[in-house]
Protein backbone atom coordinates (compact mmCIF):
# COMPACT_ATOMS: atom_id res chain seq x y z
CA UNK A 1 0.00 0.00 0.00
CA UNK A 2 3.19 2.13 1.01
CA UNK A 3 4.48 1.30 -1.98
CA UNK A 4 1.75 1.88 -4.15
CA UNK A 5 1.35 5.81 -2.48
CA UNK A 6 4.78 6.03 -3.17
CA UNK A 7 4.75 5.18 -6.53
CA UNK A 8 2.03 6.97 -7.35
CA UNK A 9 3.46 10.16 -5.96
CA UNK A 10 6.75 9.31 -7.66
CA UNK A 11 4.62 9.01 -10.88
CA UNK A 12 3.43 12.38 -10.36
CA UNK A 13 6.42 14.24 -9.67
CA UNK A 14 7.55 12.69 -12.78
CA UNK A 15 4.76 13.48 -14.74
CA UNK A 16 4.97 17.30 -13.39
CA UNK A 17 8.25 17.11 -13.89
CA UNK A 18 7.84 16.32 -17.77
CA UNK A 19 4.75 18.45 -17.66
CA UNK A 20 7.19 21.62 -16.61
CA UNK A 21 9.88 20.56 -19.30
CA UNK A 22 10.26 23.57 -21.62
CA UNK A 23 9.56 21.75 -24.53
CA UNK A 24 11.37 23.77 -27.47
CA UNK A 25 8.22 25.72 -28.71
CA UNK A 26 7.43 24.84 -32.80
CA UNK A 27 7.43 27.39 -35.51
CA UNK A 28 3.67 27.78 -37.27
CA UNK A 29 3.43 30.15 -40.26
CA UNK A 30 -0.32 31.65 -39.87
CA UNK A 31 -0.50 32.36 -44.17
CA UNK A 32 -3.71 34.54 -45.27
CA UNK A 33 -2.70 36.02 -48.43
CA UNK A 34 -5.98 37.79 -49.53
CA UNK A 35 -4.28 39.89 -51.99
CA UNK A 36 -6.28 38.48 -54.62
CA UNK A 37 -9.45 37.33 -53.44
CA UNK A 38 -12.39 38.63 -50.61
CA UNK A 39 -10.71 39.47 -47.69
CA UNK A 40 -12.86 37.96 -44.57
CA UNK A 41 -13.23 40.28 -41.83
CA UNK A 42 -12.59 37.84 -39.59
CA UNK A 43 -8.96 37.10 -40.94
CA UNK A 44 -7.04 39.04 -38.65
CA UNK A 45 -8.99 38.24 -35.98
CA UNK A 46 -8.47 34.64 -36.71
CA UNK A 47 -4.65 34.76 -37.08
CA UNK A 48 -4.51 37.13 -33.63
CA UNK A 49 -6.19 34.50 -31.74
CA UNK A 50 -4.36 31.64 -33.56
CA UNK A 51 -0.76 33.67 -32.34
CA UNK A 52 -2.29 33.76 -28.98
CA UNK A 53 -3.28 30.12 -28.15
CA UNK A 54 0.26 29.59 -29.35
CA UNK A 55 1.93 31.76 -27.22
CA UNK A 56 0.00 30.89 -24.12
CA UNK A 57 0.34 27.27 -24.11
CA UNK A 58 3.89 27.64 -25.05
CA UNK A 59 2.99 24.88 -27.67
CA UNK A 60 4.37 26.98 -30.77
CA UNK A 61 5.44 30.68 -31.81
CA UNK A 62 3.63 32.37 -34.70
CA UNK A 63 4.82 34.05 -37.76
CA UNK A 64 1.58 36.08 -39.03
CA UNK A 65 2.45 36.66 -42.67
CA UNK A 66 -0.59 38.22 -45.49
CA UNK A 67 2.47 38.10 -48.84
CA UNK A 68 3.43 34.47 -49.60
CA UNK A 69 7.26 35.68 -50.41
CA UNK A 70 8.01 33.02 -47.14
CA UNK A 71 6.38 29.97 -49.05
CA UNK A 72 9.60 28.41 -49.99
CA UNK A 73 12.55 26.17 -49.29
CA UNK A 74 14.99 27.68 -51.94
CA UNK A 75 15.84 30.71 -49.20
CA UNK A 76 14.50 34.50 -49.59
CA UNK A 77 15.88 36.97 -52.21
CA UNK A 78 15.94 40.54 -51.83
CA UNK A 79 16.12 43.40 -53.89
CA UNK A 80 19.46 45.80 -54.04
CA UNK A 81 19.02 48.53 -51.80
CA UNK A 82 16.76 47.73 -48.87
CA UNK A 83 18.72 48.03 -46.60
CA UNK A 84 20.88 50.25 -44.12
CA UNK A 85 23.37 48.19 -43.71
CA UNK A 86 24.71 46.06 -46.86
CA UNK A 87 24.88 42.49 -46.30
CA UNK A 88 22.99 42.43 -43.36
CA UNK A 89 20.39 39.58 -43.51
CA UNK A 90 19.13 38.47 -40.28
CA UNK A 91 16.44 36.61 -39.09
CA UNK A 92 15.46 35.56 -42.61
CA UNK A 93 12.86 32.78 -42.40
CA UNK A 94 11.82 30.42 -44.93
CA UNK A 95 9.24 26.74 -45.18
CA UNK A 96 12.42 25.36 -43.98
CA UNK A 97 11.89 26.99 -40.49
CA UNK A 98 8.40 26.33 -40.34
CA UNK A 99 7.01 23.29 -38.21
CA UNK A 100 3.75 23.62 -39.92
CA UNK A 101 1.13 26.50 -41.56
CA UNK A 102 -2.06 27.43 -41.15
CA UNK A 103 -3.64 28.51 -43.88
CA UNK A 104 -6.68 31.15 -44.17
CA UNK A 105 -6.21 31.86 -48.27
CA UNK A 106 -8.58 33.02 -50.55
CA UNK A 107 -9.23 32.20 -54.02
CA UNK A 108 -6.22 32.14 -56.24
CA UNK A 109 -3.34 33.49 -55.12
CA UNK A 110 -0.29 34.16 -57.13
CA UNK A 111 3.06 31.44 -56.70
CA UNK A 112 5.63 30.41 -58.82
CA UNK A 113 5.58 27.33 -60.12
CA UNK A 114 8.62 26.52 -57.55
CA UNK A 115 6.83 27.77 -54.90
CA UNK A 116 3.76 25.52 -55.29
CA UNK A 117 6.42 22.32 -55.83
CA UNK A 118 7.84 23.73 -52.44
CA UNK A 119 4.68 24.03 -50.43
CA UNK A 120 3.45 20.53 -51.71
CA UNK A 121 7.03 19.18 -50.49
CA UNK A 122 6.62 21.24 -47.16
CA UNK A 123 3.75 18.35 -46.31
CA UNK A 124 4.46 15.57 -48.60
CA UNK A 125 8.24 14.95 -47.68
CA UNK A 126 8.82 16.94 -45.02
CA UNK A 127 5.95 15.44 -43.18
CA UNK A 128 4.92 18.91 -41.86
CA UNK A 129 1.46 20.18 -40.75
CA UNK A 130 -1.15 21.70 -42.68
CA UNK A 131 -4.40 23.31 -41.21
CA UNK A 132 -7.04 24.56 -43.10
CA UNK A 133 -9.78 27.29 -42.38
CA UNK A 134 -12.79 28.03 -44.00
CA UNK A 135 -12.22 30.03 -47.21
CA UNK A 136 -9.07 27.71 -47.71
CA UNK A 137 -11.00 25.60 -49.88
CA UNK A 138 -11.89 28.49 -52.05
CA UNK A 139 -8.18 28.93 -53.06
CA UNK A 140 -6.07 27.76 -55.77
CA UNK A 141 -8.95 26.37 -58.05
CA UNK A 142 -6.84 26.34 -61.06
CA UNK A 143 -4.41 23.80 -58.87
CA UNK A 144 -5.07 20.09 -58.64
CA UNK A 145 -2.41 19.62 -56.34
CA UNK A 146 -3.37 21.62 -54.02
CA UNK A 147 -7.13 20.44 -54.18
CA UNK A 148 -5.49 17.01 -53.54
CA UNK A 149 -3.53 17.85 -50.75
CA UNK A 150 -6.14 19.81 -49.02
CA UNK A 151 -8.42 16.90 -49.88
CA UNK A 152 -11.73 18.74 -51.08
CA UNK A 153 -13.20 21.97 -52.74
CA UNK A 154 -15.51 24.65 -51.87
CA UNK A 155 -18.71 24.61 -53.53
CA UNK A 156 -20.92 27.89 -52.52
CA UNK A 157 -22.69 28.49 -49.37
CA UNK A 158 -26.23 27.56 -50.12
CA UNK A 159 -27.47 28.43 -46.79
CA UNK A 160 -25.43 32.06 -46.30
CA UNK A 161 -25.03 32.48 -43.01
CA UNK A 162 -27.30 30.11 -41.26
CA UNK A 163 -27.68 28.40 -38.38
CA UNK A 164 -26.85 24.45 -38.34
CA UNK A 165 -26.05 21.39 -35.98
CA UNK A 166 -22.39 19.89 -36.71
CA UNK A 167 -22.56 15.92 -35.50
CA UNK A 168 -19.03 14.76 -34.00
CA UNK A 169 -18.40 11.23 -36.18
CA UNK A 170 -14.64 10.65 -34.44
CA UNK A 171 -14.69 11.86 -30.76
CA UNK A 172 -11.36 10.18 -30.37
CA UNK A 173 -9.52 12.58 -32.95
CA UNK A 174 -7.56 15.02 -31.07
CA UNK A 175 -9.34 18.41 -32.28
CA UNK A 176 -12.46 16.54 -31.82
CA UNK A 177 -12.11 15.31 -28.22
CA UNK A 178 -13.43 18.17 -26.36
CA UNK A 179 -16.96 18.55 -28.47
CA UNK A 180 -19.98 17.04 -27.30
CA UNK A 181 -21.42 14.58 -29.83
CA UNK A 182 -23.50 17.44 -31.17
CA UNK A 183 -23.56 21.34 -31.07
CA UNK A 184 -25.09 24.15 -33.10
CA UNK A 185 -23.10 26.65 -34.96
CA UNK A 186 -23.99 29.21 -36.30
CA UNK A 187 -21.54 30.34 -39.64
CA UNK A 188 -21.29 30.58 -43.09
CA UNK A 189 -21.80 27.40 -43.80
CA UNK A 190 -19.80 25.81 -46.85
CA UNK A 191 -21.05 23.00 -49.35
CA UNK A 192 -17.59 20.44 -50.06
CA UNK A 193 -17.35 19.16 -53.65
CA UNK A 194 -14.46 16.59 -55.11
CA UNK A 195 -13.81 15.04 -52.02
CA UNK A 196 -13.90 11.12 -51.59
CA UNK A 197 -14.84 9.47 -48.30
CA UNK A 198 -11.70 6.88 -49.49
CA UNK A 199 -9.26 9.73 -49.21
CA UNK A 200 -10.67 11.76 -46.08
CA UNK A 201 -11.22 10.89 -42.58
CA UNK A 202 -14.62 13.25 -42.26
CA UNK A 203 -14.14 14.05 -38.26
CA UNK A 204 -17.67 15.74 -38.22
CA UNK A 205 -20.04 16.43 -40.62
CA UNK A 206 -23.27 19.06 -41.55
CA UNK A 207 -26.71 17.66 -39.53
CA UNK A 208 -28.28 17.20 -43.02
CA UNK A 209 -32.08 17.08 -41.84
CA UNK A 210 -31.65 20.61 -40.09
CA UNK A 211 -30.94 22.22 -44.06
CA UNK A 212 -33.29 23.41 -46.39
CA UNK A 213 -31.88 20.90 -49.10
CA UNK A 214 -34.40 22.15 -51.83
CA UNK A 215 -32.15 25.76 -52.19
CA UNK A 216 -31.04 26.02 -55.63
CA UNK A 217 -27.17 25.66 -55.13
CA UNK A 218 -27.74 22.26 -53.01
CA UNK A 219 -25.56 19.68 -54.94
CA UNK A 220 -25.11 17.17 -52.68
CA UNK A 221 -28.80 15.48 -52.56
CA UNK A 222 -26.96 12.95 -50.69
CA UNK A 223 -26.90 15.02 -47.75
CA UNK A 224 -22.86 14.54 -47.33
CA UNK A 225 -21.59 17.89 -45.97
CA UNK A 226 -18.34 17.24 -44.06
CA UNK A 227 -17.85 19.77 -41.91
CA UNK A 228 -13.89 19.03 -40.72
CA UNK A 229 -11.57 16.19 -41.69
CA UNK A 230 -8.36 15.06 -41.57
CA UNK A 231 -5.95 13.48 -44.16
CA UNK A 232 -2.04 12.11 -44.47
CA UNK A 233 -0.51 13.80 -47.47
CA UNK A 234 2.58 11.75 -48.18
CA UNK A 235 4.76 12.10 -44.99
CA UNK A 236 2.23 14.91 -43.83
CA UNK A 237 -0.85 15.90 -41.49
CA UNK A 238 -3.45 17.66 -42.48
CA UNK A 239 -6.61 19.00 -41.22
CA UNK A 240 -9.53 21.51 -42.88
CA UNK A 241 -12.55 22.76 -40.91
CA UNK A 242 -15.54 25.12 -43.11
CA UNK A 243 -16.33 26.85 -39.64
CA UNK A 244 -15.02 30.69 -38.71
CA UNK A 245 -16.25 32.65 -41.60
CA UNK A 246 -17.00 35.50 -38.94
CA UNK A 247 -14.73 37.21 -36.02
CA UNK A 248 -17.28 36.26 -33.33
CA UNK A 249 -16.72 32.40 -34.45
CA UNK A 250 -13.26 32.73 -33.46
CA UNK A 251 -14.50 33.92 -29.36
CA UNK A 252 -16.13 30.73 -29.64
CA UNK A 253 -14.11 28.03 -27.40
CA UNK A 254 -15.06 24.85 -28.99
CA UNK A 255 -14.20 26.52 -32.38
CA UNK A 256 -11.21 27.65 -30.69
CA UNK A 257 -9.78 24.10 -29.69
CA UNK A 258 -11.00 22.68 -32.73
CA UNK A 259 -8.49 24.60 -34.53
CA UNK A 260 -5.95 24.54 -32.06
CA UNK A 261 -6.16 20.97 -31.18
CA UNK A 262 -5.49 20.49 -35.00
CA UNK A 263 -2.59 22.17 -35.33
CA UNK A 264 -1.09 20.10 -32.07
CA UNK A 265 -1.88 17.20 -34.16
CA UNK A 266 -0.28 18.02 -37.36
CA UNK A 267 2.55 19.31 -35.46
CA UNK A 268 2.70 15.70 -34.06
CA UNK A 269 2.43 16.76 -30.51
CA UNK A 270 -0.50 14.90 -30.36
CA UNK A 271 -1.36 11.56 -32.04
CA UNK B 1 11.16 28.62 -17.14
CA UNK B 2 9.51 29.94 -20.56
CA UNK B 3 6.31 28.33 -19.90
CA UNK B 4 6.24 29.66 -16.35
CA UNK B 5 7.52 33.40 -17.79
CA UNK B 6 4.18 32.62 -20.47
CA UNK B 7 2.12 32.17 -17.74
CA UNK B 8 3.04 35.13 -15.72
CA UNK B 9 3.03 37.09 -19.13
CA UNK B 10 -0.51 36.07 -19.62
CA UNK B 11 -1.90 36.61 -16.41
CA UNK B 12 0.18 40.20 -16.14
CA UNK B 13 -1.47 41.04 -20.09
CA UNK B 14 -5.34 39.70 -18.52
CA UNK B 15 -4.60 41.70 -15.35
CA UNK B 16 -3.45 45.09 -17.30
CA UNK B 17 -5.68 44.75 -19.66
CA UNK B 18 -8.89 44.46 -17.32
CA UNK B 19 -7.51 47.61 -15.49
CA UNK B 20 -6.49 49.59 -18.72
CA UNK B 21 -10.10 48.45 -19.70
CA UNK B 22 -11.60 50.07 -16.66
CA UNK B 23 -10.10 53.70 -17.55
CA UNK B 24 -9.74 52.70 -21.81
CA UNK B 25 -13.71 51.37 -22.36
CA UNK B 26 -16.50 53.80 -23.55
CA UNK B 27 -19.81 52.43 -23.52
CA UNK B 28 -20.59 50.91 -26.88
CA UNK B 29 -23.54 52.82 -28.82
CA UNK B 30 -26.70 51.66 -28.47
CA UNK B 31 -27.67 47.78 -30.02
CA UNK B 32 -23.89 47.67 -30.55
CA UNK B 33 -22.24 44.13 -29.38
CA UNK B 34 -19.25 45.62 -26.45
CA UNK B 35 -16.84 43.24 -28.02
CA UNK B 36 -15.92 41.42 -30.73
CA UNK B 37 -16.97 41.00 -34.55
CA UNK B 38 -16.81 43.52 -37.38
CA UNK B 39 -20.81 44.57 -37.13
CA UNK B 40 -20.36 44.18 -40.67
CA UNK B 41 -21.13 40.22 -40.89
CA UNK B 42 -24.50 40.41 -39.15
CA UNK B 43 -26.43 42.73 -41.30
CA UNK B 44 -25.29 45.96 -39.79
CA UNK B 45 -24.90 48.53 -42.58
CA UNK B 46 -22.53 50.91 -40.90
CA UNK B 47 -19.28 50.04 -39.68
CA UNK B 48 -19.28 51.49 -35.87
CA UNK B 49 -16.44 50.95 -34.46
CA UNK B 50 -12.92 52.42 -35.97
CA UNK B 51 -10.76 50.44 -38.22
CA UNK B 52 -6.74 50.07 -37.70
CA UNK B 53 -4.58 48.78 -40.39
CA UNK B 54 -2.06 47.01 -38.86
CA UNK B 55 0.93 47.09 -41.50
CA UNK B 56 4.02 45.65 -41.20
CA UNK B 57 5.15 44.57 -44.57
CA UNK B 58 8.93 42.73 -43.85
CA UNK B 59 9.26 41.12 -47.34
CA UNK B 60 12.74 43.40 -47.48
CA UNK B 61 13.68 40.65 -45.04
CA UNK B 62 16.41 42.31 -43.09
CA UNK B 63 16.32 42.49 -39.63
CA UNK B 64 13.03 41.09 -39.53
CA UNK B 65 12.20 40.95 -35.71
CA UNK B 66 10.56 37.72 -34.20
CA UNK B 67 8.35 40.11 -32.11
CA UNK B 68 6.41 41.74 -35.24
CA UNK B 69 3.10 39.01 -35.26
CA UNK B 70 2.77 39.17 -31.88
CA UNK B 71 3.14 42.96 -31.39
CA UNK B 72 0.31 42.75 -34.58
CA UNK B 73 -1.71 40.00 -32.61
CA UNK B 74 -1.62 42.49 -29.19
CA UNK B 75 -3.12 45.11 -31.27
CA UNK B 76 -5.54 43.63 -32.85
CA UNK B 77 -6.67 42.14 -29.31
CA UNK B 78 -7.03 45.44 -27.48
CA UNK B 79 -8.96 47.16 -30.04
CA UNK B 80 -11.12 43.84 -30.63
CA UNK B 81 -11.36 43.45 -26.87
CA UNK B 82 -11.85 46.94 -25.62
CA UNK B 83 -14.88 47.59 -28.66
CA UNK B 84 -12.92 51.06 -29.64
CA UNK B 85 -11.53 49.41 -32.83
CA UNK B 86 -11.06 46.60 -35.87
CA UNK B 87 -8.17 45.44 -36.79
CA UNK B 88 -7.07 44.70 -40.42
CA UNK B 89 -3.28 42.76 -39.94
CA UNK B 90 -1.41 43.12 -43.49
CA UNK B 91 2.29 41.98 -43.93
CA UNK B 92 2.09 42.92 -47.40
CA UNK B 93 1.80 46.95 -49.15
CA UNK B 94 -0.90 46.00 -51.56
CA UNK B 95 -4.03 48.19 -49.60
CA UNK B 96 -1.54 51.27 -49.07
CA UNK B 97 -3.46 52.97 -51.25
CA UNK B 98 -7.15 54.66 -51.91
CA UNK B 99 -7.91 52.35 -54.65
CA UNK B 100 -6.27 49.08 -53.68
CA UNK B 101 -5.81 46.53 -56.48
CA UNK B 102 -5.20 42.60 -56.39
CA UNK B 103 -2.23 41.10 -57.70
CA UNK B 104 -3.25 40.86 -61.01
CA UNK B 105 -4.59 44.41 -61.56
CA UNK B 106 -8.32 44.04 -60.65
CA UNK B 107 -10.13 46.18 -58.22
CA UNK B 108 -9.20 44.69 -54.72
CA UNK B 109 -12.53 42.89 -52.54
CA UNK B 110 -13.08 43.24 -49.28
CA UNK B 111 -10.89 44.20 -46.73
CA UNK B 112 -8.82 47.22 -45.65
CA UNK B 113 -7.71 50.25 -48.01
CA UNK B 114 -6.67 53.87 -46.80
CA UNK B 115 -9.85 55.17 -47.72
CA UNK B 116 -11.82 52.87 -45.26
CA UNK B 117 -9.37 52.99 -42.26
CA UNK B 118 -9.03 55.26 -39.78
CA UNK B 119 -5.47 54.83 -38.79
CA UNK B 120 -2.14 52.79 -39.84
CA UNK B 121 -0.38 51.02 -36.83
CA UNK B 122 3.09 50.36 -38.68
CA UNK B 123 5.65 48.40 -37.74
CA UNK B 124 7.49 47.82 -41.17
CA UNK B 125 11.23 48.36 -41.32
CA UNK B 126 14.24 49.63 -43.76
CA UNK B 127 13.25 50.08 -47.52
CA UNK B 128 9.21 48.86 -48.31
CA UNK B 129 8.07 49.01 -51.96
CA UNK B 130 5.52 51.56 -52.85
CA UNK B 131 4.98 53.02 -56.04
CA UNK B 132 4.66 56.60 -56.51
CA UNK B 133 1.10 56.73 -56.32
CA UNK B 134 0.82 54.97 -52.88
CA UNK B 135 3.09 56.87 -51.39
CA UNK B 136 1.22 60.05 -52.21
CA UNK B 137 -1.90 58.04 -50.58
CA UNK B 138 0.05 57.55 -47.42
CA UNK B 139 0.99 60.98 -47.02
CA UNK B 140 -2.33 62.37 -48.04
CA UNK B 141 -4.07 59.77 -45.66
CA UNK B 142 -2.34 61.12 -42.68
CA UNK B 143 -2.02 65.24 -44.05
CA UNK B 144 -5.05 65.92 -45.42
CA UNK B 145 -7.33 63.09 -44.68
CA UNK B 146 -6.50 63.86 -40.71
CA UNK B 147 -6.05 60.42 -40.16
CA UNK B 148 -3.95 58.32 -37.46
CA UNK B 149 -0.40 57.15 -38.24
CA UNK B 150 0.80 55.33 -34.85
CA UNK B 151 4.40 53.74 -35.45
CA UNK B 152 6.75 51.36 -32.96
CA UNK B 153 10.15 50.76 -32.90
CA UNK B 154 11.74 49.75 -36.26
CA UNK B 155 9.92 52.46 -38.01
CA UNK B 156 12.19 54.54 -38.00
CA UNK B 157 14.35 52.63 -39.93
CA UNK B 158 11.68 52.91 -42.46
CA UNK B 159 11.97 54.70 -45.71
CA UNK B 160 15.65 56.27 -45.79
CA UNK B 161 15.16 57.05 -49.25
CA UNK B 162 11.93 59.07 -49.28
CA UNK B 163 12.39 62.08 -47.42
CA UNK B 164 8.58 62.79 -46.66
CA UNK B 165 7.87 59.98 -44.92
CA UNK B 166 10.87 61.11 -42.33
CA UNK B 167 9.01 64.14 -41.79
CA UNK B 168 5.67 62.53 -41.15
CA UNK B 169 7.68 60.13 -38.81
CA UNK B 170 9.26 63.48 -36.98
CA UNK B 171 12.55 61.90 -36.64
CA UNK B 172 15.64 58.90 -38.51
CA UNK B 173 16.65 55.62 -37.05
CA UNK B 174 20.44 55.89 -35.68
CA UNK B 175 21.62 52.86 -34.02
CA UNK B 176 20.64 51.38 -30.75
CA UNK B 177 24.45 51.87 -29.01
CA UNK B 178 23.79 49.67 -26.09
CA UNK B 179 21.84 47.10 -28.15
CA UNK B 180 19.36 45.52 -25.28
CA UNK B 181 20.19 47.33 -21.92
CA UNK B 182 18.13 48.09 -18.64
CA UNK B 183 17.25 51.45 -18.52
CA UNK B 184 15.73 54.45 -16.79
CA UNK B 185 13.05 56.24 -19.12
CA UNK B 186 11.90 60.04 -17.86
CA UNK B 187 8.23 60.21 -18.89
CA UNK B 188 8.24 64.11 -19.79
CA UNK B 189 4.90 64.52 -20.39
CA UNK B 190 2.90 61.99 -18.00
CA UNK B 191 -0.78 64.42 -18.76
CA UNK B 192 -0.41 62.97 -22.74
CA UNK B 193 -2.80 60.14 -22.84
CA UNK B 194 -0.57 57.38 -24.28
CA UNK B 195 2.25 58.19 -21.13
CA UNK B 196 -0.72 58.99 -18.40
CA UNK B 197 -0.15 55.89 -16.94
CA UNK B 198 3.78 55.87 -16.61
CA UNK B 199 5.33 57.04 -13.71
CA UNK B 200 7.76 60.23 -13.68
CA UNK B 201 10.68 58.37 -14.05
CA UNK B 202 10.71 53.82 -14.97
CA UNK B 203 13.22 51.27 -15.60
CA UNK B 204 13.04 49.13 -18.51
CA UNK B 205 14.58 46.69 -20.76
CA UNK B 206 14.54 47.67 -24.12
CA UNK B 207 16.89 47.86 -27.30
CA UNK B 208 16.70 51.83 -27.07
CA UNK B 209 16.90 52.98 -30.32
CA UNK B 210 18.74 56.34 -31.06
CA UNK B 211 16.59 58.77 -32.82
CA UNK B 212 18.10 61.61 -34.98
CA UNK B 213 17.22 64.16 -38.00
CA UNK B 214 14.82 65.46 -35.60
CA UNK B 215 13.59 68.57 -34.01
CA UNK B 216 11.79 69.39 -30.81
CA UNK B 217 10.56 72.83 -32.83
CA UNK B 218 8.76 70.05 -34.49
CA UNK B 219 7.52 66.94 -32.32
CA UNK B 220 6.22 66.95 -28.57
CA UNK B 221 8.79 64.41 -26.81
CA UNK B 222 6.88 62.33 -24.15
CA UNK B 223 9.56 59.57 -23.00
CA UNK B 224 13.29 60.04 -23.17
CA UNK B 225 16.49 57.81 -22.49
CA UNK B 226 17.83 59.10 -19.12
CA UNK B 227 21.35 58.67 -20.48
CA UNK B 228 23.39 60.00 -17.60
CA UNK B 229 22.58 56.11 -15.81
CA UNK B 230 23.91 54.21 -18.65
CA UNK B 231 27.75 53.86 -19.65
CA UNK B 232 29.25 56.06 -22.23
CA UNK B 233 29.25 54.75 -25.58
CA UNK B 234 30.87 55.97 -28.24
CA UNK B 235 28.19 55.57 -30.89
CA UNK B 236 26.29 57.57 -28.51
CA UNK B 237 25.58 60.93 -31.12
CA UNK B 238 24.09 63.54 -29.18
CA UNK B 239 25.96 65.47 -25.89
CA UNK B 240 23.04 67.12 -24.91
CA UNK B 241 21.40 64.74 -23.37
CA UNK B 242 18.54 64.19 -25.40
CA UNK B 243 17.68 60.71 -26.51
CA UNK B 244 13.58 61.03 -27.13
CA UNK B 245 11.99 57.66 -27.30
CA UNK B 246 8.75 58.35 -27.75
CA UNK B 247 6.89 60.98 -28.92
CA UNK B 248 3.85 62.73 -30.39
CA UNK B 249 3.23 65.37 -33.61
CA UNK B 250 1.07 66.31 -36.27
CA UNK B 251 1.46 66.15 -39.85
CA UNK B 252 -1.05 68.34 -41.86
CA UNK B 253 -4.72 67.02 -40.15
CA UNK B 254 -3.42 64.32 -38.78
CA UNK B 255 -1.97 62.67 -35.75
CA UNK B 256 1.44 60.92 -35.29
CA UNK B 257 2.94 58.76 -32.76
CA UNK B 258 6.09 56.90 -32.37
CA UNK B 259 7.95 54.81 -30.08
CA UNK B 260 10.87 53.21 -29.71
CA UNK B 261 10.02 50.35 -27.15
CA UNK B 262 8.92 46.93 -28.66
CA UNK B 263 11.78 44.84 -29.50
CA UNK B 264 11.05 41.87 -27.87
CA UNK B 265 8.01 39.91 -28.18
CA UNK B 266 7.89 39.90 -24.29
CA UNK B 267 7.78 43.67 -24.21
CA UNK B 268 4.23 43.18 -25.91
CA UNK B 269 3.40 41.52 -22.66
CA UNK B 270 4.31 44.48 -20.78
CA UNK B 271 1.38 46.68 -19.78
CA UNK B 272 3.15 49.44 -19.45
CA UNK B 273 4.06 49.02 -23.20
CA UNK B 274 1.16 47.74 -24.79
CA UNK B 275 -0.91 50.24 -22.99
CA UNK B 276 1.00 53.00 -24.14
CA UNK B 277 0.41 51.93 -28.20
CA UNK B 278 -3.53 51.27 -27.35
CA UNK B 279 -3.87 55.04 -25.83
CA UNK B 280 -1.54 56.23 -28.84
CA UNK B 281 -3.91 54.47 -31.38
CA UNK B 282 -7.08 56.00 -29.14
CA UNK B 283 -5.79 59.92 -29.42
CA UNK B 284 -4.54 59.47 -33.29
CA UNK B 285 -8.49 57.88 -34.09
CA UNK B 286 -9.46 61.22 -32.58
CA UNK B 287 -10.82 59.54 -29.26
CA UNK B 288 -8.95 61.30 -26.92
CA UNK B 289 -7.25 64.53 -26.64
CA UNK B 290 -3.27 65.10 -25.77
CA UNK B 291 -1.63 68.33 -26.71
CA UNK B 292 0.86 67.81 -29.26
CA UNK B 293 2.38 71.15 -29.08
CA UNK B 294 6.41 71.03 -29.25
CA UNK B 295 8.77 72.04 -26.83
CA UNK B 296 12.11 72.38 -25.58
CA UNK B 297 13.36 69.36 -23.41
CA UNK B 298 13.13 69.64 -19.66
Amino acid sequence: MRIRAALLVGCAIAALAAAQRPAPAKHVLAWADVRSGYQHDSISHAVATIERLGRESGAYDTFIRTDSQIITKRGVTFPSGTGIATGEQFNVRDLNYFDAIFFFGVREIELSPDQRADLLSFVRDDGKGFVAAHSAATAFFSWPEFGEMLGGRFDEHPWGITGGTVVVDDPKFPAMRHLPPRFTVRDELYQIKDFSRDKIHVVAHLDASRLDLTRPLVHRKDGDFPAAWWKNYGKGRVFYSILGHDAEDWDNPLLQQIYFQAIRWSLGLTE
Amino acid sequence: MRRVGRLTGTIILLFGLASSLLVALQPPPEGQPGRGGRGGGRGAAVRQRKAVLAWADTRNGIAQHDSVSHALAVIERLGYESGIYDTFIRTDSSVISKHPKTTDGKPASGGPSLANVDAIFFLGHREIQLEAEQKADLLAFVKEDGKGFVAGHTATTAFQSWPEFGELLGARYDGHPWNTVHGTVINEDPSFPATRHLPPSFDITEEFYQASEYSRDRIRVLLRLDVSKLPPNPELHRTDGDFPLAWAKSYGRGRVFYSAFGHAPAAWDNPDVYRMYFEALRWALGLADGDATPRPMK
